[in-house]
């Protein structure tokens, strides 16, 4: 089967080891190509034998005799390696790269064993690894002498380090980067690019010791007319302390973005009239409007239900000025589900007389839809009300963070830029507490944990249907996306390990591991978008050209006829649905073209001009020595 | 951005809308452009047309014309801004429709809501308060005559169902128009109307085991809806085949249409008659074919619907014709909603509705069976396409095998050779399926009911085609503008192209002074810029593709086969392929967006190429020393501003103030400017 020769990228680039030097790829634009060039990674820190180990991996344990069962190309045979990061199989017979496969450990959900000693068939006997990113791995063993025991009992192991009270891999990472990804966000000039603090508001520091809200970060930007004393009795209305805070503020109107978890209502209704007054001051900050719209994310009769627990939200005769919407997005354990079956669907084959059934039935692209929409609602009263708009859901740390998140990229193109992308997630995601730990499980082997939910890589995908739909208001490509989405689970870096930023301070994060960010910007060509037209491409000193100007706001259509299944992400492991022709390659060609002709026209210019001034003003000089 | 967004989404639309009423009475100067021989038949004065999907009835008013070539709405508000950014036809105006491109028109009561569907020939109720046209290209008019003088809606609508559905065929407008043609058509087009442009495409693929017999335009003919020219194996005797002929049906035998040096070929054939009891004919023909392989290897049989002798069906078989207009019919009701509710309904059950009409699968049949096609064609193995009367899904299968193979089907007048080499000189009923009347006399063609022969293979065509400059955008040199325009223009009957049944039905009216306008003459219709549209800014030319197609399929190609056949390896699977958004749902408003869509890749492209076009210059003129040197034009690229479909946005209004100059490319084509980068090289 040719077309399956080329079965084997299976490695993201996330899974194999990628050198250093990224700039020699920079044409590549297809993030499935990169594996083919891993070959040339001769500075790759260690070369063991076959398997490119990173600085402070080690093999752990090697399975020889091992047959992996391709969904695709079919069987074959070679030797597993289990590291402390990676799963590797490499086939005996393969003479390249092709048919190796390099899988971090940090995707692994479960491990299990297939037949037993006895079962009849060939390869029948084995273990089964089942990833979060939407692929299975099968494995067949000799049926003698426990074959496979030794290494499942180490994958077992070395998969979930938490389970068995070992650090995970990001801790003995060791790889340095000239620059510290640490360094991306820093909050107090995240706010001053805001012009936080102003008249309206002001920086705290009262949650310095994560005393008042555990979950919240140490910095925060509320009303200035609101008092430390009064946001404390904010804190005890309000579901887990987390208390509404700046998000974001439009810089020539005010209104704002903030966002918080539900009030603590509950069966009987109870108000805090701190609360209300807090309220009423968020919306005085913005001299626009005599109005606050909030905005909650979850479902109406979810919201109902949340006030048997204590929970519920903000009844309209409290809070007099404020408008109360439900934007109908449900919650974890929908999505969970709606993800499971969309794998259904995806991986191993697709069933091509089930596959518009199945993604109608999947309901994902639904909820996608369902969330761009909300977040389209907040930009619309933001950008064209000019009216301040209050988010939450239940705990305010899932669905607000897709919300808050996806609306600040519409609104404002510096989180389009790569830079602004990655101080949104450290900010909306990271900061304010989105629980990647049990979101996630990392290293964990608590598979069926009713915690763990794919809410981060929901968000990505919204953001890849505005990139769809935009194809030039982004500075980054899908294959950022998709580098993302691979060390959200490979445990490599330290940025989306733990809950909150208590836990990462108390962890000492920062030293003890390395950024997702210092990989990324030490190989930003390879993520860069050709087709970018925003206010970085119009220069310094241009004027805005009365004709075209690139957009600022980005308003998204959430209708299924535009919102698309991304098949890169979710069917990337089936080589028939490749694209096989990058889109980005010409066009970079093309760029690279215009610079070098500029370049050249300049060069040329200068020469011309200075011909010139020779032929004018200084007498010619015969036989320069600069002339060849 | 538009006040009253996020109700539930309603309301992009609103911001386009335009005033009501306001002019009613003032509509004496409106008249239509008339081309020479067209004439007016019903007017309908003070009409009221309706923003597509606008929530409350909000329009234009103007005057309503019926021609007999087309319907033309003149609005008698002047527009300021008159869409610069959208295709302009010479020939139609923006809110004007060939008659021939009318597909269905509904009774309304004013309103968008639908009543009743007016049949051709059919009974006129007395009063008619408002009439919606559903357009063959999924566009849908919908006027009110609310505000019009009595009786004048009913006049409208009697002429309109009288011209729209004529019953002859030379009551087409085509026989009327005295508008002045001289062709102007590319050398390199080919025809494929004379023994000779055959003769130079048997060269071109260099295959001498192949040789041209002229029977067929003799009084011997057995293959009554093809030219006169076949090409068949050259071991075959003229007697053979009038022979073998009568057991096929329509005289389909099997015929050559593509070869490669090393021997393989490609052959089209309809099926044996019901009658015949067993495959002999079909066997001692392609014994033959395997003799006119070098090698002597067997051809490969692809049963496009199936093999009744071995009932070698499968799920992947192509549909009965009625079953693709089935399917056809499922797909303009879900791109052609007439009120934003009807939009969001569906789109609630967006992928129920596209599973039922099916149309992606047939969609993806095709590029399956042309895969399969083309996999044996570079295993040089010879292909024999077989199906019904072999004029139907075998031309879209060979096309796109041809194109899958053949680089020089991928450029522009390469694909407009293909299509009068399958389409117009192998006789594809374009009337029938069409659902024009036959030209002869009426009577004649009872045979079969027309209606049961209207399927849009054309448009399934057309669909492959634009999955496969998805999947490789920079192998076609044409864009999928190009394709939407093709689309809109085989149904614009003026041109001969796409109006008759067969070559001897063609013939017999240029006898009859039947004027020949071939659509391929673009600048008949557009202007350099809208033409320039057509060319894709990603395609890097058929000598310049060679290294990057070679490694596209190098790991892919077996080594037996032989070298250089630059085959592509598309995406055959209902999952690899989308709905074609700017051809079905361009007319869908709430969906348009100004910088949104796939046409920025372009447009950022046009840009791109467009200043290194100037560059260049730049930096000849700065290299021989002239003085003028970069003539006061602004250094900054300017990028015009475009929406999701452009160029066939629908919208009006301030969205649309771009800069156009920047798309005039002057149909430079861009591998040249690659390699011009040896300029840069060289010492100034």
């Amino acid at each position: 089967m040719d077309k399956h020769n080329s079965t084997e990228l299976l490695n993201s680039d996330c899974s194999i080891p990628l050198f250093k030097n990224a700039s020699s790829d920079s044409l590549d634009s297809d993030s499935k190509s990169s594996s083919l060039n891993s070959k040339h990674g001769q500075d790759s820190p260690q070369v063991l034998g076959d398997i490119q180990l990173l600085e402070g991996e080690k093999v752990m344990s090697v399975a020889r005799d091992v047959t992996y069962l391709c969904p695709y190309s079919g069987p074959s045979r070679g030797v597993l390696k289990v590291t402390n990061y990676q799963l590797h199989f490499r086939p005996t017979d393969a003479a390249s790269m092709q048919g190796i496969l390099s899988v971090p450990l940090g995707v692994v959900s479960r491990i299990e064993k297939v037949g037993g000693a006895s079962s009849k068939g060939e390869n029948s006997y084995g273990i089964e690894v089942f990833c979060k990113d939407m692929r299975n791995l099968r494995f067949a063993h000799k049926q003698e002498n426990h074959s496979r025991r030794g290494i499942f009992e180490k994958l077992q192991q070395l998969a979930f380090p938490l389970s068995h009270k070992l650090p995970l891999f990001a801790f003995s990472y060791k790889e340095s980067f000239p620059e510290d990804g640490w360094h991306v966000y820093e909050p107090i000039a995240e706010l001053r690019r805001m012009g936080v603090n102003n008249d309206m508001w002001r920086i705290t520091r009262m949650n310095d010791k994560y005393e008042v809200c555990d979950s919240y970060p140490a910095i925060w930007a509320v009303p200035a007319a609101a008092n430390d004393d009064l946001l404390r009795s904010v804190a005890a209305f309000r579901s887990r302390g987390r208390i509404p805070v700046l998000a974001w503020i439009h810089p020539s109107s005010q209104a704002t973005i903030t966002r918080c978890s539900q009030p603590l209502v509950g069966v009987s209704g109870k108000r805090s009239h701190q609360d209300e007054r807090y309220i009423q001051f968020i919306m005085d900050a913005n001299a626009q409007a005599h109005k606050l719209f909030i905005m909650d994310a979850r479902p109406t009769a979810n919201a109902v239900a949340n006030k048997a627990k204590g929970g519920g939200y903000e009844s309209e005769d409290a809070y007099q000025n404020a408008d109360l919407v439900f934007l109908d997005i449900h919650n974890i354990h929908v999505m969970r589900e709606s993800l499971r079956k969309l794998k259904e669907l995806c991986f191993p084959q697709i069933d091509q007389t089930r596959w518009f059934s199945g993604i109608e039935a999947s309901c994902w692209l639904k909820h996608i839809k369902c969330i761009l929409a909300g977040a389209v609602r907040i930009v619309d009263k933001v950008e064209n009300h000019k009216t301040s708009v209050l988010v939450h859901c239940s705990d305010g740390w899932d669905r607000t963070a897709q919300l808050t998140a996806l609306a600040m990229l519409m609104l404002d193109p510096y989180y389009r830029t790569l830079r602004g992308f990655e101080v949104l997630i450290e900010k909306e995601w990271l900061s304010f507490g989105h629980k990647f730990q049990l979101r996630i499980g990392h290293g964990d082997d608590r598979h069926s944990d009713a915690d763990r939910s794919p809410v981060f890589v929901q968000w990505v995908d919204c953001v890849w249907q505005l990139q769809q739909q935009f194809p030039t208001a982004f500075e980054f490509t899908e294959r950022l996306l998709i580098t993302i989405v691979d060390h959200l689970y490979s445990c490599r870096f330290g940025t989306f390990l733990f809950n909150t930023e208590r836990e990462r301070v108390k962890e000492e994060v920062k030293t003890k591991t390395v950024s997702l960010w210092s990989y990324i910007n030490s190989r930003q060509d390879l993520y860069l978008n050709p087709l970018y037209w925003g206010p970085k491409c119009l220069g310094p000193g241009s004027p805005p050209s009365p004709y075209s100007r690139p957009q600022v706001v980005l308003v998204p259509v959430a209708s299924l006829r535009v919102i698309k299944l991304w098949k890169a992400l979710y069917c990337r492991w089936n080589p028939t649905m490749r694209q096989q022709d990058p889109i980005y390659q010409r066009t970079r060609e093309l760029v690279a073209l215009q610079a070098q002709l500029e370049a050249a026209v300049a060069a040329a210019a200068g020469d011309h001009a200075a011909r010139q001034h020779r032929l004018g003003l200084t007498p010619p000089r015969v036989a320069s020595p600069h002339h060849v | 951005m538009n006040e009253k967004i996020g109700e539930n989404f309603k309301s992009y639309i609103d911001k386009f809308a335009t005033k009501n009423g306001e002019n009613n009475g003032s509509i004496q100067d409106v008249k239509p452009k008339l081309l020479s021989g067209e004439l007016v038949t019903g007017e309908a004065l003070s009409v009221v047309m309706l923003m597509p999907l606008s929530e409350r009835d909000r329009g234009r008013t103007g005057s309503l014309f019926i021609t007999n070539y087309k319907l033309s709405f003149v609005s008698s508000q002047r527009s300021n801004n008159e869409q610069v950014t959208c295709q302009r036809n010479y020939l139609l105006g923006t809110h004007d429709v060939p008659l021939t491109a009318v597909g269905a028109v509904w009774l309304t009561d004013g309103g968008p809501v639908r009543r009743k569907r007016l049949m051709p020939y059919g009974d006129m109720p007395g009063k008619v308060k408002g009439l919606q046209v559903i357009c063959k290209n999924m566009k849908v008019m919908t006027f009110s005559f609310a505000n019009s003088p009595i009786d004048h809606g009913r006049k409208i609508a009697l002429a309109l169902m009288h011209h729209a559905f004529p019953k002859r065929h030379d009551l087409l407008f085509a026989y009327e128009c005295r508008e002045q043609y001289y062709p102007t058509l590319p050398s390199d087009l080919n025809m494929f109307s004379q023994p000779g442009h055959w003769k130079r495409e048997l060269e071109r693929c260099e295959c001498p085991h192949w040789r041209i017999t002229c029977i067929n335009g003799t009084s011997d003919a057995f293959m009554l809806t093809a030219g006169e020219t076949l090409i068949v194996p050259s071991t075959v005797l003229d007697y053979n085949l009038m022979e073998s002929a009568r057991h096929f049906r329509s005289g389909r035998v099997p015929i050559w249409v593509w070869g490669r040096p090393e021997g393989a070929a490609l052959l089209r054939s309809g099926e044996l008659l019901p009658t015949e009891h067993s495959a002999t004919a079909e066997s001692v023909l392609l014994e033959q074919v395997r003799r006119s392989h070098p090698k002597l290897t067997p051809p490969h049989v692809l049963y496009l619907c199936g093999n009744s002798f071995t009932n070698n069906g499968g799920p992947s078989i192509l549909p009965p014709l009625a079953t693709l207009q089935a399917s056809y019919k499922k797909l303009v009701e879900l791109c052609t909603p007439t009120t934003l509710g009807g939009f969001w309904i569906q789109d609630s059950q967006y992928y129920t509705f596209l599973d039922s009409s099916k149309w992606l699968r047939y969609v993806a049949n095709c590029i399956s069976f042309a895969d399969d096609a083309a996999q044996h064609l570079s295993d040089n193995v010879t292909v024999v396409l077989q199906e019904g009367d072999g004029v139907d899904y075998c031309a879209v299968v060979s096309c796109l095998t041809q194109m899958l193979v053949d680089p020089h089907f991928r450029t522009i007048s390469g694909f407009q050779s293909l299509i009068q080499k399958e389409w117009v000189a192998l006789g594809h009923p374009f009337c029938d399926r069409f659902g024009l009347p036959r030209p002869g006399n009426p009577k004649d063609s009872s045979k079969d009911s027309p209606s049961a022969q209207h399927a849009p293979v054309f448009l399934l065509f057309l669909d492959c085609v634009w999955q496969l400059t998805q999947q490789f955008p920079g192998q076609f040199q044409f864009t999928e503008t190009y394709l939407t325009t093709l689309w809109d223009c085989a149904n614009n009957h003026l041109f001969d192209t796409f109006l008759f049944n067969c070559a001897r039905d063609r013939e017999l009216a240029i006898s009859k002074n039947f004027v020949q306008r071939p659509v391929w003459d673009w600048g008949e219709q557009f202007s350099e810029q809208d033409k320039s549209l057509f060319y894709n800014p990603l395609y890097t030319g058929q000598n310049a593709n060679t290294s990057r197609t070679q490694r596209l399929s190098q790991a892919s190609l077996p080594s037996k086969a032989a070298p250089t056949l630059a085959r592509l390896e598309p995406c055959a699977s209902v999952a690899g392929v989308e709905l074609w958004s700017q051809c079905y749902e361009r007319w869908l408003l709430p969906l348009d967006a100004p910088h949104a869509g796939q046409v920025q890749y372009h447009v950022h492209n046009y840009t791109v190429l467009r200043e290194i076009q100037r560059l260049n210059d730049q930096l000849s003129s700065l290299s021989i020393l002239s003085n003028r040197h970069s003539n006061g034009e602004s250094q900054e690229s300017r990028r015009p501003l475009v929406t999701r479909f452009y160029p066939f946005s629908a919208s009006e209004g301030e969205v649309l103030t771009g800069n156009l100059d920047a798309m005039q490319l002057s149909l430079i084509d861009a591998s040249q400017l690659i390699e011009s980068q040896s300029l840069l090289n060289a010492p100034d």
